[in-house]
């Protein structure tokens, strides 16, 4: 489809995808592991009493 | 009212119920993109095929200099107002713009290689933006050196704004310097120079880039907020500990 310059056009996209694709992943399980830290404090967090 | 606006809590509530609708646009506009780049868009008469690099290659710089603008615009944020969302802003759009210039960089390359002979010449384009892609590696390990965030942020503005000065150089360099790399044919004052069927296609890429990058900024401030809520409990527990061992 590309004539010669197949193996170029291919890797351009390539690295684009593993570049930004891999930058996202690394997003999503950055904000889960965080989501999951933060729930665990605060369920640590003590109780404000309702008379104060 | 921008106070109201620009805080932590409006923020997550707000981006929470958008990025949603921005993750779709992303999505439906560069499928579109993509469609005209290679159905639509002819080959060029000289470079042939190779345009298609084209297609990824240039929303890359365009969001590589996006997102240090708006990196250096949320610096004089930290700086002068001392914005909580400014160094957020900051911290997150980082990695993302560092991202953009290497595949900017990458992509390059791999179309210098058919159209020049080579994949690398030390000429004021390239140069000047492996220099950026310094500057935004050197942002992250400051961030990372650092651990108070609000220490971290200061010092980051600086060397943030001092790298600044490197967008014109980009900019203009291949209007400065005899350079292999073409000269501007997108944003002109005389207008593109660029023909329109391939034109189209560059800029529905282009916005394309811009929601991608929007969208994953906007999703990389929450987390950064997430992780500082985290270091406030974590130290609010610490002097609660400290208080009781104290008694």
């Amino acid at each position: 489809m590309f004539d010669q310059y197949a193996p170029f056009i291919i890797a351009s996209y390539a690295a684009f995808v593993a570049i930004i694709g891999g930058l996202g992943l690394y997003l999503v399980i950055d904000q889960r592991l965080q989501k999951r830290a933060l729930a665990e404090l605060e369920t640590r967090q003590p109780k404000r009493s309702s008379r104060q | 009212m921008w106070t109201k606006l620009a805080n932590p809590g409006f923020f997550m509530r707000w981006s929470g119920r958008l990025l949603p609708w921005f993750a779709g646009a992303t999505a439906l506009v560069f499928a579109t993109g993509l469609y005209m780049s290679f159905f639509m868009a002819p080959p060029d008469y000289q470079q042939g095929e190779t345009i298609r690099i084209m297609y990824i290659h240039v929303p890359s710089a365009w969001m590589a200099l996006f997102l240090y603008t708006m990196m250096s615009i949320s610096a004089i944020g930290t700086l002068v107002w001392r914005h909580p969302l400014a160094d957020v802003s900051q911290k997150a759009a980082a990695p993302l713009g560092a991202a953009f210039t290497l595949v900017c960089l990458i992509t390059g390359a791999l179309w210098g290689k058919p159209m020049w002979g080579t994949y690398w010449v030390w000429d004021a384009r390239l140069t000047s933006v492996l220099v950026l892609f310094l500057v935004y590696a050197g942002i992250m390990a400051l961030w990372r050196a650092i651990d108070d965030p609000g220490r971290a942020a200061r010092a980051v503005s600086i060397l943030t704004l001092v790298g600044a000065l490197n967008l014109p150089i980009i900019r203009f360099s291949v209007d400065w310097w005899n350079t292999l790399h073409q000269p501007a044919s997108v944003f002109r004052l005389d207008g593109p120079t660029i023909y329109p069927a391939m034109l189209y296609p560059l800029l529905v890429m282009g916005v394309a880039f811009a929601l991608m990058a929007i969208t994953m900024h906007a999703y990389a401030m929450r987390t950064e907020l997430m992780r500082r809520r985290i270091r406030t409990l974590n130290i609010l527990e610490a002097e609660r500990l400290d208080s009781r061992v104290a008694a």
